[in-house]
């Protein structure tokens, strides 16, 4: 693009009404024709657009495209607007409410006959001090006071602090001789502002001889300039002090003198809405300069209005700007057409803000009026504080050549400016490999799963690495070691690649074992004759430097803690109790937030306990509790003590129920949390939207490769499903979370009937089978019955509509029911037949209904020895069915949970 | 034709109760005679001697009974057999219906 349209550009976008051609050539001093010609060359490549009617107004297109917009947000970054609209006090957040006393002090101190009052301003660190003396100095000549080309001078007094004789000179000048090398006389401030306003910040760091020379200067004046023995020289000046000093000391002396104080509020003190506004103003003035649509979310906004900060409005604007500069760094490496920012991406002490939510309850109208996001459009005409230190818009220029830089370096640029990516990834590598082994070798798959060779191979390169290494392997490594090579190995035959996530990584730290690595890959190529890749010696390197501690087994260790939390008195306190007596536990810890109570000091406390307890706290916390705003807790705590947390808001009696049941089964924070989550969402979520249409139907099979043994077990199941019509979904499993996540998302589109794989994977409820199961010809058997004879939880519903009069909406009832099932199930480890599983949950279900019309009791023959015998099981099977009394109000009897007891267990295969 | 005796038996009698009503509505429609009825597990034995029971069927969630009952029944005529879970689960009358009329017709 030609350096004119260039011009042409930035000028325009420094006027959002848009130029006519003659304006525009005006302005660039060019000839109107070229003027025209440029203009239209830039509407038809879309950049700008043109008014219809005359004259033709040509303004900057809103939608240029992406590309084009961060090409031109190189120049605009850079350009700061230079049009001026004068800093007026009618531009200052609060002039009509926190700041109107101060304004009119001010005001009258400008107007004071003859020649105003000289003014001392007080206020915290960026409150505004200078800000608010450049809007007298503007008021001064708006009114008259003073002439239009009247000196505003502008002092800071601790820029000379460590040299009272060079401070002294520079505001009172120097005359020739006053002290070696000062050749000739040197005009001081106050002369330079004579007939004007001089400011002077920072005032209380005035020496004393500067203190009393200002003083004769106010009372008379006149003043000498340094060196100045014999003439008094005189200025007509108003002095503005400003200083954030309030010692009596200082307060008696100046104070005495300058006859006008004026004090400008702390932060605190202002409204939320004047903190909004101030907040808003420079998020505008931002999306202004840089000419891009700025989106802010609304928790971050919140953030920013109640956050404690110690510098008051300068540092919300620091803090702004270095969020907005976070942002655009985001935006220049994004698709992105706009700057984005979120709660997540603002520094830890902004985010406490949003502790004091409950605090404010001012806020509420704030937080209930908007919407999630607010926007923030660039293109309005802004009032500049020429001093205002935000201005600078080096940090985005620095971004900018950093990105190109980085860009021009490798064209990757997704990875480049996140550093923290490559610390991501390492750590995903080390710990895929830790589960991938743990759960390799936990899963007691038969050795005939690994060929007799490859056994052999396994066992001959551990021992070449025993004798090199000096160390022994396990039994438990052995085998996953063969089970690995054997993978391995049949994919390089088929030519299918490898790669290691990490392999320099790996070199690095393992250098003798790398260096065996390489000896035993050479033996398996002279073996096999396969050619081994560098990136499997880094796994076999990964294997030789395995150290497998043995790992606390799941049924023992620590269990995820449950935090409750909750306003008012004692809820929290009796909700946990409640829990614990049910399920006859001590787990779990209350804490109580009276109404009365600090958020923050209920942060504090929470902190103040998992910091102390962190030892106990390897299974990471649950923290349940009645309010969404809390949950932010979840991730600062995490922030703060390394300890893993998840935080679900809305907590009933049967979250906190459900939470230590699973925390005392040893389950993982991040499966409850699933769970719970899950469940009572999908409670809610089918009752709005009864998914009355059939599923696709899917079997996942699983195994490291996704291909190797999946493939094997796909053969295997084929004839079963396929007449029914039921999907076989081969998965990778790598990570468990991945696998995880991939998980859900299938499970958008199907209804997963059965997960098939070489690792144990229990999640979402879906039956799990192992590799061997299905070579197993009566497992195969109980697998064909689950995948195909399961009746959909809607024809059951279907089936009972109306029926059960006592209990509200069929369709709730069916799914916590559905839900109580599969937990027992998998609480009793017990495998029931899926036409049992039904049967018991439909019986469940009348019995809900007829204990809400009209409890009857039935007796259990024996139930006191039955009892006995089956201890546990009713043990379980009651506190899953609390979650059922709860909801519903009925109370099982013990007769009724022997007959279930009885139920499951005959019934299981 | 003569009169069918069909006895429905689960754990409390609730479930089977709605599906009796059900399958009594199809042999309605079906001009059928027949005699239905649910039990629970513990009353089944009375009404086996009350009645003149041709065949039982029992709720899937109950099939571990079906060895007991098949000891009992040993010495009569009377049909056993398991509802079908799909069946069960929609609480499908007529299917069920089905069922225990063509247990009856089969000889024995």
């Amino acid at each position: 693009m030609s350096s004119r349209k260039e011009e042409l550009l930035i000028l325009l976008k420094k006027s959002p009404k848009g130029l006519t051609a003659q304006e525009v050539a005006d302005h660039l001093n060019i000839d109107r024709s070229n003027a025209s010609r440029y203009l239209n060359e830039l509407s038809k490549e879309n950049q700008l657009t043109r008014s219809t009617g005359r004259p033709v107004v040509f303004s900057l297109t809103s939608t240029v495209s992406c590309n084009q917009r961060k090409k031109a947000c190189l120049s605009s970054a850079t350009e700061v607007k230079e049009v001026a609209t004068p800093m007026t006090f009618q531009y200052l957040v609060g002039n009509q409410d926190s700041l109107k006393v101060s304004i009119q002090q001010a005001k009258a101190a400008i107007l004071y006959p003859p020649r105003g009052l000289h003014t001392l301003i007080f206020g915290e660190t960026g409150t505004g001090k200078s800000l608010f003396a450049e809007c007298m100095y503007n008021f001064a000549r708006a009114s008259e006071t003073i002439s239009s080309a009247a000196p505003f001078v502008v002092f800071n007094c601790a820029d000379y602090a460590q040299n009272p004789q060079l401070l002294f000179g520079h505001i009172f000048g120097i005359k020739k001789g006053a002290f070696t090398g000062a050749d000739q006389d040197k005009a001081g401030l106050v002369a330079k502002a004579d007939g004007g306003i001089l400011f002077l910040d920072e005032i209380h760091r005035l020496p004393p001889e500067g203190q009393e020379m200002l003083f004769t200067f106010i009372d008379k004046g006149e003043y000498r300039p340094l060196g100045e023995s014999s003439q008094v020289h005189q200025a007509n000046v108003q002095i503005i002090g400003a200083t954030t000093e309030t010692s009596d000391i200082f307060l008696n002396t100046f104070t005495r003198r300058i006859p006008m104080v004026i004090t400008l509020p702390p932060l605190k003190n202002r409204s939320l809405d004047e903190k909004f506004k101030i907040v808003s103003l420079f998020l505008k003035q931002e999306a202004n300069r840089l000419n891009r649509r700025i989106i802010v979310e609304r928790d971050a906004i919140l953030a920013f209005l109640l956050y404690e900060t110690i510098g008051n409005i300068g540092q919300v604007k620091r803090d702004l700007k270095l969020v907005c500069a976070k942002a655009f760094l985001h935006y220049k490496t994004s698709q992105l057409d706009y700057l984005s920012i979120q709660q997540k991406d603002l520094p830890l002490n902004v985010q406490k803000g949003l502790l004091k939510v409950k605090d404010s309850d001012e806020l509420m109208s704030f937080s209930s009026n908007t919407s999630q996001f607010l926007t923030f459009e660039p293109g309005y005409d802004e009032p500049v504080w020429s001093k205002d230190p935000a201005l600078d818009m080096r940090v985005y220029q620095v971004i900018d050549e950093q990105v190109a830089k980085a860009c021009h370096e490798s064209k990757q640029l997704d990875t480049l400016p996140e550093l923290n990516l490559e610390k991501l990834v390492t750590q995903d590598v080390s710990n895929y490999f830790k589960t991938y082994v743990t759960e390799l070798s936990k899963k007691d798959i038969h050795h005939d799963l690994v060929k007799e060779d490859y056994w052999e191979l396994a066992n001959y390169l551990l021992q070449v690495a025993e004798e090199k290494l000096h160390r022994e392997y396990s039994d438990r490594l052995r085998f996953t070691f063969a089970l690995h090579l054997q993978g391995s190995l049949e994919r390089i035959k088929q030519g299918s690649p490898i790669t290691h996530p990490d392999l320099n990584k790996v070199r690095r730290a393992y250098k003798e074992e790398f260096q065996v690595a390489i000896d035993l890959s050479t033996y398996i190529e002279d073996t096999y004759h396969l050619p081994i890749p560098l990136d499997e010696i880094g796994f076999i390197t990964m294997f030789l430097a395995l150290e497998l501690s043995d790992q606390p087994d799941c049924s023992t260790g620590d269990m995820v803690e449950v935090v409750v939390m909750m306003h008012g008195e004692q809820v929290a306190t009796s909700m946990l109790k409640t829990a614990q007596e049910l399920l006859e536990t001590s787990q779990g810890v209350a804490f109580d937030m009276p109404l009365t109570t600090d958020v923050k000091e209920m942060y504090d406390q929470l902190k103040n306990y998992v910091w102390t307890r962190r030892a106990n706290l390897t299974q990471g916390l649950l923290l349940l509790t009645d309010m969404g705003s809390l949950n932010t807790f979840g991730n600062m705590l995490y922030e703060e003590t390394g300890i893993r947390t998840k935080a679900i808001s809305m907590t009933s009696t049967m979250i906190v129920l459900e939470s230590l049941r699973m925390s005392g089964m040893r389950r993982s924070l991040e499966d409850i949390y699933q769970s719970v989550q899950g469940a009572f969402e999908s409670l809610i979520r089918t009752e709005l939207h009864p998914q009355l249409t059939k599923p696709l139907k899917a079997v996942i099979v699983a195994c490291f490769t996704g291909e190797g043994v999946a493939k094997k077990l796909r053969e295997q199941i084929q004839p079963i499903v396929e007449k029914e019509g039921i999907e076989i979904i081969q998965l990778q499993y790598l990570e468990k979370e991945t696998f995880h996540r991939h998980i859900d998302e299938l499970m958008v589109t199907y209804d997963l009937l059965a997960i098939v794989g070489t690792v144990d994977v229990h999640y979402q409820n879906i039956p799990f089978f192992s590799a061997l199961d299905m070579f197993d010809s009566k497992q195969l058997a109980i697998f064909g019955r689950i995948v195909t004879e399961e009746v959909p939880l809607e024809q059951i519903i279907e089936g009972l509509k109306d029926n059960l009069p006592a209990v509200g909406s069929v369709s709730t009832l069916i799914q916590l029911l559905y839900q109580v099932v599969t937990h027992i199930q998998q609480d009793l480890k017990l495998m029931v037949d899926p036409a049992v599983t039904s049967g018991i949950l439909i019986h469940l279900a009348f019995l809900v209904n007829q204990l809400k019309e009209e409890p009857v009791t039935r007796d259990f023959q024996n139930l006191l020895s039955f009892k006995k015998q089956y201890r546990l099981a009713f043990k379980i099977i009651h506190s899953q069915l609390l979650l059922v009394e709860k909801q519903y109000q009925v109370t099982f009897s013990e007769d009724e949970i022997a007959f279930l007891v009885q139920m499951f267990y005959q019934s299981s295969v | 034709m003569t009169k069918r005796t069909i006895m429905l038996v689960c754990s409390a009698g609730m479930s089977t109760s709605l599906l009796v009503t059900k399958m009594q509505k199809e042999a309605e429609a079906r001009g059928e005679e027949c005699d239905i009825f649910a039990v629970s597990a513990s009353d089944a034995d009375n009404s086996l001697k009350e009645k003149d029971v041709d065949v039982l069927l029992l709720g899937p969630q109950v099939r571990f009974m079906k060895a007991q009952f098949e000891g009992k029944l040993a010495e009569t005529n009377i049909a056993l057999g398991i509802i079908d879970m799909k069946d069960y689960g929609m609480m499908n009358g007529p299917k069920v219906l089905d069922q225990a009329i063509t247990l009856m017709d089969q000889p024995d």
